[in-house]
């Protein structure tokens, strides 16, 4: 059915009811509905109130970079009663969305509320039929591979869109943006839209977002955006929750989209390894190797797990998945026999329960490709801890206590530095007992290096370790 | 009797009288005869109709209100109109009651931009001038119905008779300092 009639017939149903009270529900309900289905990561409030001249109708919250924001949506017969109760002027200092239930206004009224709003710069104008239009739009693309910028326009509309926008405008933002594939014409189209359609601060993240497609696709950037800005210089700071949410998972799954190492290493400067985590619900099951390997030298993480993988040891023509990818709000990768975990935050690795230490005489050799700045040997007769206050590396002083004491030492964990990380800051504490090996200013390189020590029994060679970082 | 036409003209002057009334932070009007007719349209005794430019709720006090607006230059004719939007409120009222549609509670506000009838002003929401506007200047309000002489007295009392000058907006609260006030007030608090 045409989405607009749809939206129509629904608030129709509520306006016709006989109750006041009935009129108020069914035309929240109905509207609010639309707004979920164009958005669905704002959360909607309703107000007491109805069609008040000050009061809204309904909050929209949603949180972005861990900030809760919310805007107001005040409800009108139509855009023409903007028009006649001065709303788009008096409502103009609180940043609204009005939005208008039925449609049919005059074309002088559309023409006045157009020049209203263009002096309400905050201010967004525009009515459930064409807000039922983009949203529906999207929702017909099926398959699930949306067109970007129309995910974006849909996602960024309630929160910062602005200016009038009817179906005429609804439809135009559909068409326009729809393709799967963005081509450098529809890129620059949309930047004008962004210009147009969006408030500051949004339209330059939507901005960024098309110069991140850009490069996706290996188009030149824009020369230089409305304010003369390079475009080279736009692609900086840090990306909102709508831009990650739409571009990363698009651009993940999309097997045209370059594989650059510089492109990759760029988003490394837009966001970060718990964002990723926070935003697992679009990530999973996605190959993250191009973001995680581009950025393993200089994001950091807080643990990596090792864990056995059981469908290669139960199989053994199966082949590990060497790509990252998320599984269960986890980012893991497997190699060998084994499945590497990372996490931003050491609680969401709790590592395992009632393992057994590793054996000195078996991990000295693996030992060997780390400095080693701290260990705990325990044996039969003699328990030693080894500390370097200062020196980088305790590895030949346990040899020597090794070659001295005659004893099984078993290491519950150690204290490992990659040889080209010069810092002790950088240290990682490896628990051979939990299987996990964690650092307070560790890259991720550096964790997933010293979670390869943890494998011991069924090495990881140094070349697999590698393949997965770089 | 005719209902009031849903004209373009005047549309300006019923939604200025819309912010005033709530801005003064005591009054709500959800619904306005340009986009809800239907629920702004009560029936008479007589079993026609009357559309008022507003309907909505005093929130305090919790009683539905009607609003007739006269954004008028001149007292021409506002007179004849105020008997008509006397005798209305009475039938309306008196409909309620016949009906059992609940509590005929409701409130009936003129607002006009120009004063009238000045020489009867301190009458023109009496007991006396309601009751005329139903038995002389307009029975044709009562259908088959008699007077109820109790009714006329307590819609009497529920009569406003307002008189808002353009400039009257200048003197309300701003929307975003009624975004402030309007929650501490708790208008609608239980």
């Amino acid at each position: 059915m045409d989405s607009s009639i749809d939206v129509r017939a629904s608030v129709a149903a509520a306006l016709s009811a006989a109750r006041p009270e009935d009129v108020i529900a069914g035309v929240k309900t109905a509207v609010a509905d639309e707004l979920g289905r164009l958005d669905p990561a704002v959360k909607i409030k309703f107000t007491d109130y109805f069609n008040h001249s000050f009061i809204p109708d309904m909050l929209i919250e949603w949180s972005d970079l861990g900030r809760r924001r919310e805007r107001r949506v005040y409800l009108r017969s139509s855009i023409g009663a903007t028009v006649a109760n001065e709303d788009v002027e008096s409502l103009a200092p609180l940043d609204p969305v009005m939005v208008g239930l039925t449609v049919g206004d005059q074309p002088d009224y559309l023409e006045t509320a157009r020049s209203q709003v263009q002096q309400a710069p905050q201010s967004l104008l525009t009515d459930v039929t064409a807000v039922a239009g983009i949203a529906r739009q999207v929702q017909d693309d099926g398959a699930g591979n949306r067109a970007p910028l129309l995910e974006l326009v849909r996602s960024s509309l309630l929160k910062g869109g602005r200016g009038l926008l009817t179906s005429v405008e609804a439809e135009r933002l559909s068409t326009g943006n729809s393709e799967e594939t963005p081509t450098a014409t529809s890129l620059d189209a949309f930047d004008e839209t962004a210009d147009a359609l969006f408030s500051g601060e949004t339209a330059t993240r939507l901005h960024r977002a098309a110069d991140l497609l850009r490069g996706g696709f290996d188009q030149p950037p824009a020369a230089t955006d409305e304010d003369g800005e390079e475009a080279s210089t736009r692609v900086t700071g840090v990306l909102s929750d709508v831009e990650l949410r739409v571009l990363l998972p698009y651009l993940l799954s999309r097997h045209d989209v370059t594989h650059d190492r510089a492109y990759w290493s760029a988003w490394g400067d837009l966001v970060s390894l718990d964002r990723l985590e926070a935003s697992w619900d679009v990530l999973e099951g996605l190959d993250l190797s191009p973001l995680i390997k581009a950025n393993a030298e200089r994001w950091l993480a807080a643990r990596s797990q090792t864990v056995l993988n059981s469908s290669v040891i139960d199989d053994d023509s199966a082949q590990p998945d060497t790509r990252w990818v998320m599984r269960g709000k986890v980012i893991g990768a497997e190699v060998g026999a084994w499945r590497i975990l990372l996490a931003s935050d050491a609680r969401k690795l709790r590592g395992r329960d009632g393992g057994s230490p590793g054996r000195w005489d078996e991990l000295e050799p693996h030992l060997r490709r780390f400095a080693l700045t701290g260990v705990q040997l325990s044996g039969l007769s003699r328990s030693v801890h080894v500390h370097a206050e200062r020196a980088s590396d305790v590895f030949n002083d346990v040899r020597s206590i090794r070659a001295n004491i005659q004893d099984d030492f078993h290491v519950p964990s150690a204290t490992v530095r990659r040889l080209i990380d010069d810092s002790d800051d950088v240290a990682v504490e490896v628990d051979f007992m939990a299987m996990t090996a964690s650092g307070r200013n560790a890259t991720i390189a550096s964790l997933v290096t010293a979670a390869g020590l943890l494998g011991y029994r069924q090495p990881i060679s140094v070349d697999a370790v590698q393949e997965l970082l770089s | 009797m005719r209902a009031e036409g849903v004209q373009e003209k005047g549309r300006k002057g019923v939604f200025q009288v819309k912010r005033w009334l709530e801005s003064t932070t005591h009054m709500e009007f959800p619904f306005d005869a340009y986009g809800f007719t239907a629920t702004c349209t009560p029936a008479l005794l007589n079993g026609e109709h009357k559309t008022y430019d507003l309907f909505g709720s005093h929130l305090t006090r919790r009683v539905p209100l009607y609003v007739e607006v006269k954004d008028y230059a001149s007292a021409s004719g506002l007179s004849d109109e105020y008997w008509e939007f006397l005798a209305n409120s009475y039938s309306v009222s008196a409909n309620i009651n016949v009906q059992g549609l609940g509590p005929a509670n409701h409130e009936f506000i003129w607002v006009t931009t120009h004063p009238f009838d000045q020489t009867n002003w301190t009458k023109l929401t009496s007991r006396e001038r309601l009751y005329a506007a139903v038995s002389s200047k307009h029975p044709e309000v009562l259908g088959t119905h008699g007077i109820d002489e109790s009714l006329v007295t307590n819609v009497a009392q529920r009569i406003w008779l307002l008189v808002v000058n353009s400039r009257q907006a200048e003197l309300t609260l701003s929307a975003e300092e009624l975004a402030k006030v309007h929650g501490v007030l708790g208008r609608k608090a239980d």
